[in-house]
């Protein structure tokens, strides 16, 4: 039982990662009906600018909420420089233009940082600490207080904030949306600019746990989506839940069997989610996003 | 027994009733008009009746079969071929490749035969296009076939679908608002392609706005509203009816 | 019609007689190599594949490399290792690759767009991470070699040269049934369902049989590509499968013009150049640069083809050839306005 528990003390860090970058991919997907191949991206990109910014001298804070920033520029460029200009065209073709940037991102991250994976030290040195029979590393700590403020944020956002509404308007009707005057174009560029921040806070977080690497972006990405489709697409929430599950089972599977197994875990779980129930584990509640 | 058979079908949308016990019948040689406000059900009895939708209760019978909950494309195997109230084209195939696909279910040529350039491919093009070009010619399309459909004005491309539909040689046709966006002079043409394709023998099953049209060319009316048959008879009949005039007045009026 | 319908098959000769001129110097010459001219028409013949699941039937996939890798393996598999004739071996791997496509394509039919690709993507990664850990049988890591050369009765295909000609020759049956095929009945249902998958069952099309066929068809041209790399580089490994591959194959598809089968072999040849360039030029720019920088290249091509020529090369291709067949010929009926220009060389 203790062993089980060590588990999913090292599973949550992880899959609340998954779940930040699910998160991202909630909001797009809601707002413009597209899945964003360079999610995972944005991630990487936080993570390997987080570890040049220390690097170059700046102090800690800055330099990872410069890092953070950058992501959310990579965002912002996503959606202005090829999003924005090819609206109109077909699902297939905004589909293999998100892998695009996808994939010219990643090159820009090798040609930048190189084949090698880069170091940051935990936020805050000193033994894992224990928590009911488990070690729980105090970055894992980290992650997961980061976390639980971005769910907040997001709520506070979603909730209480008129482009917040404006958004979730977007995503129940473009149609209706754009009769009250909410301009579908501004909606997407706050999306792709939320959710690439987003998953910047999760890369500068993460970086310390596994370090960082210029091809991170498509595993973490499609463990994203993977959270996200166990979410059942719709909420932010669920796309969060449904990472911690991945994350933790993730985790058993590499205790249990072997740690070749932990991408098959995603996969498996990527497989039967969009062959037996699309619509999500968690989407009973469909509508709302909160 | 009418060729077709709608028995009791009642369909929900997330505890909204579209359908509720909805029984009709369309006979061969004879259109069918398919009339109701906004919102009424029509074409989502066209969709139930041509396999896009499984009614919740009631059965469908074509020919006498029971073909309730059937896929599409074993329904359209039969002979039921259909129109949409937003248009279907195939983006970017001629007008002639239109009327091709539609032999589809006329047609056996496998994928091997059409790689190896088998002779049964050479039979099947030859009578697809014989049997096109005189359809085309029927439609008044001959002059276009071999643009892109998406080329040809809106209500040309109303006609491809009528086309497509067609070209499967079906004996029961449903047609959904086939003159949304034609001008008077282009409905009256399709009005009359329509009788004379009842008299050849077609059962034609109408979803229908233009009234005029309705009572002109339609054999039989049937009136939706709120998912219910609340009429049914000839045109003069069901023109007169108090339910009728009450439910289309009450649609003006909103 | 004459120029319009001829004009590609002059083009493919043409391409295949400079293929051919340019075999003896291939190797002085800058971002080509003798290599490359085969790899450009194996890569070609796979994309063919995809270019018909993905621009006419209108599935997206991004594991199509997995399908390459099973007619790689299996040729690997049973030529090296229980001596099978070549041909036998190619037509198993593309039974089996067929089988496993028409399963995925069972599977997935109900996946549309984003969804479809995502369950594609993750099938190539499933095939990659198979192949590299089931070592007793692939080699794991490490891969098999020992591939023996391909043959066909008296002809030893062992050089440069004679792979060139072999793949050349394979990549026009492919063109030639792929033209073939788009030209007929089930051509029609499949790219009828590419457009819409309603209005293609209401004449009686059956959508998810139609997808299995097309996803087997697609996964066939792929493997047999497949089978005659393992022939060409004699060893096999799972580093040429997974998803920088599909990612490729993907690139070679669209930058080439996905609605057309000429579409394939014109980005296979874009793709080789932009993959050698890359390869040469930023080592001397980046300092102790090693890597797939190639990657670059790949998205910013697939960007900018999407935004600027969203037909593919192929389609700028054959809007030029129009232009000139109704400059060489103007007193055949005038052209129905720019709409025409979508349908241009099937």
């Amino acid at each position: 039982m203790s062993e089980f528990l060590q588990f999913v003390a090292s599973g949550v860090g992880q899959g609340a990662i998954y779940g930040l970058v699910g998160v991202g991919f909630v909001i797009i997907y809601n707002v413009t009906g597209i899945i964003n191949f360079a999610q995972g991206h944005y991630l990487m990109l936080s993570a390997l600018a987080a570890v040049s910014l220390r690097e170059a001298g700046l102090p800690a804070v800055p330099a990872l909420l410069l890092a953070i920033v950058a992501g959310a520029l990579a965002g912002v460029a996503t959606d202005r420089l090829v999003i924005s200009p090819a609206r109109r065209h077909s699902t297939l073709t905004l589909i293999i233009l998100t892998v695009g940037v996808a994939i010219a991102v990643e090159g820009l991250a090798l040609l930048i940082w190189g084949v090698n994976p880069r170091r940051y030290a935990p936020f805050t040195a000193g033994p894992p600490l224990e928590v009911g029979g488990a070690a729980l590393s105090r970055q894992t700590l980290w992650v997961l207080a980061v976390t639980v403020a971005m769910a907040l944020a997001l709520w506070w956002f979603f909730q209480r904030t008129v482009v917040g509404k404006a958004m979730q308007a977007c995503a129940m009707n473009r149609d209706a949306a754009r009769l009250q005057a909410i301009n579908p174009a501004q909606m997407s560029l706050y999306a792709f600019t939320m959710a690439a921040a987003v998953a910047g806070v999760a890369g500068v977080v993460l970086v310390p746990i596994t370090s960082a690497y210029y091809d991170m972006g498509i595993p973490f990405g499609l463990k994203g989506f993977t959270a996200a489709v166990i979410g059942g697409l719709v909420s932010p929430f669920g796309a969060l839940a449904g990472g911690l599950l991945l994350g933790v089972a993730e985790a058993v599977a590499v205790g249990y069997v072997s740690s070749a197994m932990a991408e098959g875990v995603a996969f498996a779980v990527l497989a039967l989610m969009l062959v037996l129930r699309p619509e999500g584990l968690l989407a009973q509640v469909r509508t709302r996003w909160a | 027994m009418s060729l077709l058979q709608v028995e009791d079908v009642t369909v929900e949308f997330g505890g909204l009733r579209a359908l509720d016990g909805v029984s009709m019948g369309v006979d061969a040689g004879r259109v069918t008009a398919l009339i109701g406000p906004n919102g009424a059900g029509k074409t989502t009895l066209l969709n139930v009746v041509s396999g896009v939708l499984r009614p919740g209760r009631g059965r469908v019978r074509f020919r006498g079969r029971d073909v309730t909950g059937w896929p599409q494309h074993r329904v359209a195997g039969l002979g039921v071929a259909r129109t949409f109230q937003n248009l279907q084209l195939f983006g970017q195939m001629t007008v002639r490749e239109h009327l091709l696909v539609g032999r589809y279910r006329l047609t056996r040529t496998s994928f091997l035969e059409a790689v190896l350039r088998l002779p049964r491919h050479f039979r099947e093009e030859k009578e697809g296009r014989e049997a096109s070009d005189a359809l085309l010619s029927r439609l008044g399309l001959a002059d276009v076939a071999d643009w892109p459909a998406s080329a040809l004005p809106y209500g040309r491309q109303r006609l491809v679908e009528v086309g497509r539909a067609l070209a499967s040689e079906p004996s029961l046709l449903l047609l959904d608002e086939p003159t949304a966006g034609l001008s008077g002079a282009e409905a009256e043409e399709v009005g009359r392609l329509l009788r004379r394709l009842a008299a050849e023998g077609l059962a034609v099953l109408l979803v229908e706005h233009h009234m005029d049209l309705v009572m002109s060319y339609s054999d039989w009316v049937v009136v939706l509203d709120h998912g219910v048959v609340i009429a049914q008879g000839p045109p003069e009949q069901v023109q007169s009816d108090p339910q009728v005039i009450e439910a289309y007045l009450g649609e003006e009026a909103a | 019609m004459g120029l319009r319908r001829w004009a590609p098959l002059a083009l493919w000769a043409g391409a295949f007689g400079v293929g051919v001129l340019l075999m003896p110097i291939a190797d002085a010459l800058p971002f080509l190599t003798r290599a490359n001219l085969v790899v450009f028409a194996l890569h070609g013949i796979a994309a063919m594949g995809l270019t018909l699941v993905m621009g006419f039937a209108g599935q997206v996939s991004l594991g199509h490399a997995a399908f390459y890798g099973v007619g790689a393996y299996t040729t690997a598999l049973l030529t090296a290792k229980v001596d099978w004739h070549p041909l036998l071996a190619m037509a198993a791997g593309a039974v089996i690759a067929a089988v496993l496509a028409a399963l995925l394509g069972r599977i997935v039919f109900r996946l549309r767009g984003h969804f479809l690709a995502m369950a594609t993507l993750a099938f190539g990664l499933v095939f990659y991470v198979v192949m590299r850990s089931w070592d007793s049988l692939t080699g794991g890591n490490q891969g098999t070699g020992g591939i023996p050369d391909f043959t066909l009765g008296p002809l030893r295909f062992d050089s440069d040269t004679s792979m060139y000609l072999l793949a050349w020759a394979v990549l026009l049956l492919g063109l030639i049934a792929a033209r073939n095929l788009l030209s007929s009945r089930p051509g029609r249902a499949l790219v009828a369902m590419g457009s819409s998958e309603v209005a293609a069952a209401s004449v009686g099309i059956d959508v998810a049989r139609t997808k299995m066929a097309v996803f087997a068809l697609g996964a066939v041209y792929a493997s047999v590509a497949g089978s005659l790399y393992a022939h060409y580089v004699t060893y096999v490994s799972p580093e040429s499968f997974g998803l920088l591959p599909s990612l490729r194959f993907l690139v070679i598809s669209t930058v080439g013009g996905i609605d057309s089968v000429w579409g394939a072999p014109l980005g296979s040849a874009v793709v080789v150049l932009l993959t050698e360039g890359t390869r040469e030029l930023v080592p001397r720019f980046v300092s102790g640069a090693t890597g797939s920088y190639e990657i670059v290249a790949y998205g910013l091509a697939l960007v900018l083809v999407l935004l600027f020529l969203p037909r593919g090369l192929a389609g700028g291709a054959a809007l030029l050839v129009r232009r000139a067949a109704e400059w060489a010929g103007t007193r055949r009926q005038p052209a129905p306005t720019a709409a025409l220009e979508e349908v241009e060389l099937r």
